[in-house]
């Protein structure tokens, strides 16, 4: 290689044979089943490129192999040859010799081989030698770096990077190219450093501006032209910000357009047809992240190849399709990048993964009995443990998946897996936009400036001394948040960061004495002690909640005060203080305060013992009720009627409640209209026509309110906007839900049914019916197509009386047979003595047997391996759900959707899994 | 070499003048929850993070030292280090890391003119361990004792201490 002296200019030459390399690599793989000009171009000049690189540098080999391969792909331009199988293979190995070559230049290397392959196929090898002189005579090409990007376009097309041949570019490229070449591809090389240095200072920037900011706020009456120019400075601001960290992001196609030729070679090593799909690859990431990905996602798929894709012989065997699918996928969600590497292959069996884990000592056979499947699986990631049963050259190399793991927390990432054996595996990997400016929520602890990452947490509540016992409990002394229907393990922020354990004392903080010594929350010792008595709660007890994830913990935290958002610049946390692994870093706040960033995966694995103490708790508590009995709660819409009768509507079936001024309504053809939300949206007056089938006599319309309002319910899933007139005094309430065993309504199609609420009589409205009664073919999915084109016999176990009837009338609406059981252990003697049933629903939460047990004693009968089951439950936390589908649950769905419902039955019934 | 002296207390420490970056008025110092007794806090100083350390690290002193006479004594970390390097200013190459640490004291003394390291005396065996862990030597001057602090040895400590 040329020893220039400058060597940055070297460095250049390199990146961009590099680059040319990795386009080469990229687009011979489509060469195999196109031969589009365009394609055919861009290979050539990216030949060229490497050639001119290598002339520059004065690199034999490379120059002599980048010639040939030009020489090939001229042939194939200009339409005198077609590029067979062979040829291909040729070039994508010239490829990787120049790989080699670049990366060991003190070697020396044989390519005659090489070339008389690139050649073989065409015999004008007179021809290749003559361009080789060509070749030593433009060995010094003029050079230019033009940093003018926008030049003419008749101008000969300057190459990546601005490095112009001329006269070789102009005697070799047709004149049409000039006019293909992507402008907006041209780029700037700057060294990481420097961009570093710009996020840097950018970060400064935002911390003064946050600073003018929170100054701003304090006088509230500046003047007009200060505040104008200050809210340019905080738009130019947040431009210059988001552009900069914008320069270090790099699309993860970077990464993933290597797997198709590495799968290609794999499937031809080992004999296996594998398609792989790439997904999302436009999704940007911080350059340093793309970096590091590389090798764990290399890793995961080959293994995916390897390992979870079976030998075409056993995929049909197994009535899958000779050829494997690999998909990788990149998303955007919840802040954060997702990269899922998903394969239709043979699974991964957690017996063996426990198996050798057991083998490999890392744990006893005892030990591995008390685990669930999930967490088997997760052993997956432990050190040393391939599951490979022999090793090969393309995985199982012993560096196995837990390095992956390690490189991705690393990162800041999680790794998931599941898998479902015999259909496939999927790893979901999460990873952090970027790293050094993050949007944080700030809160205060004990006059303390804490920011939590926007990435950690989920939600943000209030909890009043009012609901304060509807919604914290006391589980076996562990504290719980019930959020909707989860139960969540409940501490105080202080308490997680053990604050007030400080032994110096702070004169300062003594002074102010935080107020909170009545909120028994703050201490741990009264954490685990009981809920006080109604008498005790200080009227002032206002809890600020936050709920958090990391990973599959989810936790509820409190916190004195909620400061706000803020756009905050991670510092690192200072090296002696790195013990600490609750907190992520530090930060300086707009107003001048340093703010210690919480990690919460830190406060999680910190409070673990706490955590795991409240779930099982959590769990305890969740059986223990259920063997008391349904008590299953629904929220309901209450309101009146003209004769101030209750009625009540299932909350989850409502989409809105809304207020309309009552003459805003118009009558066409006797039917009622309002322009509502621009929809010229049906009414249907409750009062005046629903009424009647109820009470049996017609009643005058409704009073409106003083100012003419009127309350309108609009239900979910409708297709066209219908809305329900309703009475006065609507509000919600969760009751526990028993319906009375009456005749009231008991044959009308529009009532549920009737429960007592505060002692009133209240009729439960079938919404639906009512809905298709005055609108007909009003929901998303039309009667026809919902109407099953095959009639089966159900088995509906449900323990709560007002879903089992809505459910079973949901059923036999659509002509199935329904034979119901009020527990699983009913519902399991009923399939025992013979009955035929062609589908079970089973809500999970039920007494003497409940739906998960029912499924693993249903599923142990070889009878009724293949029955197919659906979860009908409100049951949402993953964990469940993981589990229900790991013993045999077909599908998992909500309460009271029953479009959902109807539309999976039919799905069941059609793909025949009934049989 | 000069020698920056200070009190804690009535004992008078001395450092390397060229260590110290700069010596400022206690700002409002937020503490870290969870940290070690003489980790005493975190301070905003013109942007910049400072980590403060209390003296409670090497003495037993422990008096008030919030009040308004008392200072904080930054030191260099390597980014200031570096400037000297290059032209030979140190001796030897060394490292104080990247992170700004300070240490709280009551008062600022003189600034003392050594002949290079010979005046610097070796410990005394009655010296606490605790103290020793972090002083190169001391120095008697004008009949006081003088107990220089080895810049390296404290970041060492504040490091890998209990």
């Amino acid at each position: 290689m040329a020893k220039s002296e400058d060597e940055e200019l070297i460095n250049t030459f390199l990146n961009d044979i590099k680059e040319a390399l990795a386009k080469l690599e990229e687009n011979l793989l489509h060469l195999e089943s196109s031969t589009d000009p365009a394609l055919v171009n861009d290979l050539f000049r990216a030949a060229h490129s490497v050639k001119g690189g290598a002339s520059f540098l004065e690199y034999k080999p490379v120059i002599e192999l980048s010639h040939a391969m030009e020489h090939l792909l001229g042939k194939v331009r200009d339409g005198e040859y077609t590029p067979r199988q062979d040829d291909i293979d040729a070039l994508l190995e010239a490829v990787d010799m120049i790989k080699i070559c670049l990366d060991n230049p003190e070697m020396s290397y044989d390519i005659t081989q090489l070339k008389v392959k690139l050649s073989k196929n065409f015999q004008d090898n007179e021809n290749l030698e003559l361009k080789n002189e060509e070749v030593e005579k433009k060995s010094r090409p003029a050079l230019t770096l033009a940093m003018e990007t926008n030049g003419p376009i008749h101008a000969p097309p300057p190459e990546k990077n601005q490095t112009l041949v001329p006269d070789r570019v102009s005697d070799q490229v047709p004149d049409q190219v000039p006019c293909n070449l992507p402008k907006a591809n041209e780029t700037l090389k700057i060294t990481v450093l420097k961009t570093n240095k710009l996020v840097s200072l950018a970060s400064e920037l935002v911390l003064a501006r946050n600073q003018i900011l929170s100054h701003q706020q304090k006088k509230k009456n500046a003047d007009y032209g200060g505040k104008n120019a200050f809210q340019n400075i905080d738009r130019v601001t947040t431009e210059i910000q988001t552009e900069i960290m914008g320069m270090r992001m790099q699309p993860i196609s970077i990464v993933f357009n290597k797997f198709p030729r590495i799968i290609r070679e794999i499937a031809n090593k080992i004999n296996k047809k594998i398609k792989i799909e790439i997904i999302g690859e436009n999704v940007e990431l911080d350059k340093t992240i793309i970096e590091s990905i590389s090798d764990p996602l290399n890793h995961i798929v080959r293994n995916s190849a390897d390992h979870g894709l079976e030998a075409p012989e056993d995929r049909i065997k197994n009535g899958k399709s000779a050829e494997g699918k690999i998909i990788l996928k990149a998303y955007h969600a919840g802040g954060q990048v997702y990269i899922e590497i998903k394969d239709d292959g043979r699974g991964i069996d957690a017996e063996k993964v426990i198996n050798k884990a057991i083998e490999n000592r890392l744990l006893t056979k005892e030990q591995a009995q008390t685990l669930s499947t999930e967490e088997k699986l997760k052993f997956i990631f432990a050190p040393g443990l391939s599951t490979a049963e022999k090793v090969t050259d393309i995985s199982g190399r012993g560096v196995g998946m837990d390095v992956v793991k390690t490189n991705i927390e690393k990162l800041g990432g999680h790794i998931d897996i599941e898998t479902i054996l015999g259909k496939g595996t999927a790893l979901r990997i999460s990873l952090p936009l970027t790293l050094a400016i993050i949007s944080g929520l700030i809160v205060e602890v004990d006059n303390l400036t804490f920011a939590i990452p926007h990435i950690g947490f989920e939600e943000l509540l209030r909890v009043t001394s009012k609901d304060y016992h509807d919604k914290i409990f006391n589980v076996e002394n562990c504290r719980v948040l019930k959020v909707r229907d989860e139960l969540l393990p409940l501490v105080h922020l202080g308490d997680c960061l053990s604050l007030k354990k400080n032994e110096i004392k702070r004169e300062a903080l003594a002074e102010k004495g935080p107020a909170k010594k009545d909120l028994a929350l703050t201490n741990s010792e009264t954490i685990l002690s009981s809920i006080p008595s109604k008498k005790e709660l200080p009227t002032r007890w206002n809890l600020k909640i936050l709920i958090v994830t990391t990973g599959n913990n989810k936790f509820a935290l409190i916190v004195d005060k909620i400061v706000g958002f803020e756009e905050i610049i991670v510092k690192s946390m200072p090296a002696h203080l790195r013990y600490l692994n609750t907190y992520a870093g530090v930060t300086v706040l707009g107003n001048g305060k340093v703010a210690l960033i919480i990690d919460i995966s830190g406060i999680s694995q910190k409070n673990k013992l706490i955590f795991d103490k409240i779930q099982n708790a959590v769990l305890n508590f969740n059986s223990k009720n259920a063997s008391k009995g349904s008590a299953e709660n629904a929220s309901v819409l209450i309101f009146k009627n003209n004769q101030d009768k209750h009625y009540a509507i299932l909350l989850s079936l409502i989409r809105r409640v809304d207020k309309i001024i009552h003459k805003d309504i118009q009558t066409y053809n006797g039917k009622q209209f309002i322009n509502y939300m621009n929809d010229t949206t049906r009414i249907i007056d409750f009062n005046s026509s629903i009424d009647m089938n109820v009470e049996g006599e017609r009643k005058p319309p409704a009073q409106c309110d003083n100012d003419g309002k009127r309350l309108i319910v609009i239900p979910k899933n409708l297709k066209r906007p219908v809305a329900l007139l309703i009475g006065q005094g609507v509000e919600t309430r969760e009751i526990p839900l028993k319906l009375e065993e009456n005749g009231l309504g008991l044959n009308d199609p529009f009532v549920s049914g009737t429960a007592i609420i505060d002692g009133k009589i209240t009729v439960l409205l079938n919404i639906y019916n009512i809905f298709e009664h005055y609108e007909n073919d009003c929901f998303s999915l039309n009667k026809s197509s919902l109407k099953s084109k095959k009639q089966i016999k159900i088995l509906l176990v449900e323990d709560t009386q007002l879903y089992l009837k809505l459910t079973t009338d949901y059923l036999k609406e659509q002509g199935h047979q329904v034979i119901t059981a009020d527990n699983g252990k009913i519902a399991l003697e009923i399939l025992l003595t013979g009955t035929a049933v062609d589908l079970v629903i089973t809500d999970i939460d039920m007494p003497e047997m409940d739906g998960l047990e029912l499924t693993e004693n249903i599923r142990s009968n070889p009878q009724f391996k293949c029955l197919p089951i659906i979860a009908l439950t409100s049951i949402t936390n993953e964990k469940s759900i993981k589990r229900g589908m790991q013993i045999g649950i077909n599908r998992w769905l909500p309460k009271n959707d029953k479009i959902n419902l109807i539309s999976t039955i039919n799905e069941i019934v059609e793909a025949e899994l009934c049989k | 070499m000069q020698i920056s002296t200070f009190r804690i207390g009535e004992q008078l420490y001395g450092i390397n003048i060229i260590y110290i970056k700069e010596i400022c008025n206690l700002l409002e110092i937020f503490p870290i929850p969870g940290a070690k007794k003489f980790e005493y806090g975190l301070m905003n100083l013109r942007g910049n993070v400072i980590s403060v350390i209390h003296p409670s690290l090497f003495t037993e002193y422990d008096n008030n030292l919030l009040g308004t006479k008392n200072k904080l004594l930054i030191f260099k970390n390597d980014d200031y280090l570096r400037p000297l390097l290059d032209i030979d200013l140190l001796k030897k190459p060394m490292s104080l890391g990247k992170d700004l640490i300070g240490l709280i004291i009551d008062t600022i003394s003189d600034v003392i003119e050594i002949d290079d390291e010979k005046e610097i005396g070796p410990l005394t065996p009655n010296i606490p361990e605790k103290l020793n862990r972090i002083l190169s030597g001391v120095i008697y001057h004008n009949r006081q004792l003088i107990l220089i602090i080895d810049l390296q040895k404290f970041n060492k400590n504040i490091s890998y201490i209990y």
